[in-house]
C-alpha cells in the first residue's frame, strides 16, 4: 500500500518543480488547458498505434499541448480574442474532440473517460516493471528531467519569468525557453494522468507553488519550498484518504486547497501577520506618546504623578501602569519616589530626542 | 560617430500605422531626449530599435553594427509595467542580473561580479534596501533598482524609457546626476521624457517626435517653440 504513497509523492515532486515557474509566468489555467487537450494526442496516438502502454502515446500527447500553447499564443497575438479566452476556446474543443472520439470508437476500450479525469493513483502498484510500480519509474524519470531542465537552465527560466525585454538583450531565447516549458508541462501532464487524472493534475502544479510563493523571499526558495509542500501535501492525502476510506486525489487536491488558504492567513503579508504587525504598532505608538508626555512636561507633579498621569492621558489607571511597566522594565523611564513622579531615564531621555528629531 | 543610426523605420500594431519612415542619427557622448505627445511613439521607437517590436521596413544599427552584434554595449531600463513585480527576488538579486551577460552557461558568479552589483547599488543609493523584496519598494526606489541594473552592465549605451516618471524628486536627482557623470565618462544616454520643463537642464540633445520626426538636434537649436507647437498640435498621417 504505501507504494501509492510513493507514486503520489513522484507525481508531486514531478509537478511541483516546474509549478513555480507556472505560478510566476500566470501560466496556471495554460496548465489546465494542458492537462485536458493532451487527451486528444493519446486518442490519436492510441487510433495509430492501438497500445495504451506505448510511449508513442505520451509523446504525442505532448505534441498536442505545444499545439494548445501555440494557437493560443496566435489567436491571443491577433489581438481578437483575450489570453485566457483563447484558452477557453483552444483547449474545450481539443478536450471535446478527444471525447467524442473515445465515446464513439472506443466504448469497450480501457481508454476511460473517468480515469483519465480522476485516476486512481490505488490501481498504480498493479502495473509493474523492474518489480517497482510503472507510474512510480515514470514519474521518478519525469520529476529527473524536469529537475535536469530546471539546473541548467535556471538563469534562462529566471530571466525570462521576470523580465522578458532584459532577457531578450541577453541574448535568451525567450520563445524556446516558454516552449520547452511549456512542452514539458505536457509530459508531466500526460505521465500524470494515471496516478491522479487529468483534473487534479493541475491542483499539484499550482498548490505547493503558491504556498511556497507567500513564504519564500527568492526563486530558490520558492522551489525547494514547493517541492517540500508537495510532498506534505500528499502525505496528508494519502493518510487521510486511506483511514476515511475516500477518494486519496480528492483528499490530496482539497488539502492542497486547504493549504494555499492557511497560507494566505499567515504568511509574511497575510491576514494574521497584518493583525499582530497592527498590535505591536500600536503598542510602540503608546510607549512613545507616554515617553514624550513625560519629557515635555518634565518635573511637574500634576502632569507625571504617580496616581494624576492618567487622568492627563485621559486613560484608565490601569492602562498607563501597564505601559509605564513596560517602560520602566526596558529601562527608559524611572520612578522618582522624593517627587513620586515618573522620570526619564538616561537613555529614555535620548530616545525621545531621536523620536523628536 | 554615430552610437545609433536608424534608416526608414516604419512601424505598424497590426493595421495602426505607429511610426512612419524614421530617419535617426544619435552622436556619441550625448545625453538625448525623446519628446513628443501620448500616442507619438516614443516608446514604440526604443522597443523597434531593440527588436522587441519587429518594423515593417527599415533598419537600425549600433555603433556601426546590427544590434545582435553589439548588444554587450547596450543597457536598458525598461518601462515600469514591463517587469514582473510579483517575482520573489531581492534588489541585490535584480541588479546582479546585470552581470549575467558575462557569465557563461553552468558558471558561478564571482566575487568581483557581486563587487560590482554592489558598486551600482550604492550609487543609485540603495545599499540599505539591497536584501528587500523588490514588490516592497516605492516607484522611485524601484526605478532606481533598475537603472543600477543597467549601470552595473557597464555599457556604453544606456537606453531609458521614461526614468523619471512616478519619481519622487530625491530619486530624480540621484538619477539625473548620475546621467551627467555617465556623459563625462563618454557614455550615450537616451531618454524618452514627458517633462518639458526639465528638458534644458539635464538633456544637450533632443528628438522630438509625432509618428514622424518633426525635429532633432541640439537642444538649443531644435528646442523652440513652433518646434513644440509641431510635434504636440497635430497627429501627423493618421
Amino acid at each position: 500500500m504505501i507504494e501509492v504513497l510513493f507514486v503520489l509523492i513522484a507525481t508531486s515532486l514531478a509537478c511541483s518543480i516546474l509549478g513555480p515557474f507556472i505560478v510566476l509566468r500566470n501560466l496556471s489555467m495554460m496548465a489546465d488547458a494542458l492537462s485536458h487537450s493532451v487527451l486528444l494526442g493519446i486518442v490519436l496516438a492510441f487510433i495509430l498505434v492501438g497500445d495504451l502502454n506505448s510511449i508513442f502515446l505520451s509523446l504525442n500527447a505532448a505534441v498536442f499541448g505545444v499545439i494548445t500553447v501555440y494557437f493560443v499564443e496566435l489567436l491571443s497575438k491577433k489581438r481578437l480574442v483575450k489570453h485566457e479566452d483563447a484558452l477557453g476556446i483552444v483547449f474545450p474543443m481539443f478536450f471535446s474532440l478527444a471525447v467524442v472520439i473515445i465515446t464513439k470508437m472506443f466504448r469497450n476500450a480501457h481508454l476511460d473517460v473517468d480515469i483519465v479525469l480522476m485516476g486512481n493513483p490505488l490501481f498504480a502498484p498493479f502495473i509493474r516493471i523492474f518489480n517497482l510500480p510503472k507510474s512510480l519509474v515514470l514519474m521518478s524519470v519525469v520529476f529527473f528531467i524536469n529537475l535536469i531542465f530546471v539546473i541548467l537552465f535556471f538563469k534562462e527560466l529566471k530571466i525570462s519569468t521576470f523580465d522578458k525585454e532584459f532577457a531578450m538583450l541577453n541574448k535568451i531565447k525567450i520563445n524556446r525557453i516558454y516552449y520547452s516549458l511549456m512542452t514539458l508541462t505536457s509530459i508531466t501532464c500526460v505521465s500524470a494522468f494515471d496516478s491522479v487524472g487529468a483534473i487534479l493534475v493541475i491542483s499539484l502544479f499550482v498548490c505547493p507553488s503558491v504556498v511556497a510563493y507567500l513564504f519564500s523571499k527568492s526563486l530558490k526558495q520558492m522551489i525547494v519550498l514547493s517541492l517540500i509542500f508537495g510532498i506534505i501535501n500528499c502525505i496528508i492525502g494519502y493518510y487521510i484518504g486511506i483511514s476515511l476510506n475516500v477518494s486519496i486525489t480528492g483528499v490530496c487536491s482539497f488539502t492542497g486547497m486547504l493549504m494555499c488558504v492557511i497560507a494566505v492567513f499567515i504568511n509574511r503579508n497575510g491576514i494574521i501577520y497584518k493583525v499582530l504587525k497592527n498590535i505591536k504598532n500600536r503598542n510602540k505608538i503608546m510607549h512613545d506618546l507616554i515617553l514624550i508626555h513625560i519629557f515635555k512636561h518634565n518635573k511637574n507633579f500634576n502632569e507625571l504623578g504617580y496616581n494624576s498621569i492618567h487622568e492627563h492621558l485621559n486613560w484608565k489607571k490601569e492602562l498607563s501602569d501597564k505601559f509605564l511597566n513596560d517602560l520602566i522594565v526596558s529601562g527608559y523611564v524611572v520612578k522618582d519616589d522624593s517627587l513620586g513622579i515618573y522620570q526619564l531615564s538616561q537613555s529614555g531621555l535620548s530616545y525621545v530626542r531621536m523620536l523628536l528629531r | 560617430m554615430s552610437v545609433v543610426r536608424i534608416e526608414d523605420l516604419t512601424v505598424a500594431y497590426d493595421d495602426k500605422p505607429v511610426l512612419w519612415d524614421i530617419d535617426l542619427e544619435i552622436s556619441s557622448n550625448s545625453i538625448t531626449a525623446i519628446v513628443g505627445p501620448n500616442g507619438a511613439g516614443k516608446s514604440t521607437l526604443l522597443k523597434c530599435i531593440l527588436n522587441f517590436v519587429k518594423p515593417l521596413s527599415g533598419k537600425v544599427s549600433f555603433f556601426d553594427k546590427p544590434l545582435k552584434n553589439s548588444l554587450d554595449k547596450i543597457a536598458y531600463v525598461p518601462q515600469h509595467s514591463s517587469v514582473n513585480w510579483d517575482f520573489p527576488i531581492s534588489v541585490f538579486d535584480v541588479v546582479l542580473m546585470g552581470r549575467y551577460s558575462g557569465i557563461k552557461l553552468f558558471k558561478r558568479i564571482n566575487k568581483e561580479e557581486k563587487e560590482k552589483a554592489m558598486n551600482a547599488l550604492s550609487e543609485m543609493n540603495l545599499l540599505d534596501l539591497k536584501d528587500r523584496q523588490i514588490s516592497e519598494l516605492s516607484g522611485g526606489q524601484k526605478q532606481r533598482v533598475f537603472i543600477a541594473r543597467a549601470l552595473c552592465k557597464q555599457a556604453d549605451l544606456l537606453i531609458m524609457d521614461e526614468p523619471l516618471a512616478g519619481v519622487d524628486k530625491t530619486s530624480e536627482k540621484i538619477i539625473m546626476d548620475k546621467m551627467k557623470t555617465l556623459k563625462e565618462e563618454g557614455k550615450t544616454i537616451i531618454c524618452v521624457h514627458h517633462d518639458l520643463n526639465t528638458l534644458k537642464q539635464y538633456f544637450d540633445h533632443i528628438v522630438l517626435i509625432n509618428r514622424i520626426v518633426v525635429a532633432s538636434g541640439k537642444i538649443d537649436e531644435i528646442l523652440t517653440k513652433e518646434n513644440i507647437e509641431k510635434a504636440y498640435s497635430e497627429v501627423i498621417y493618421e
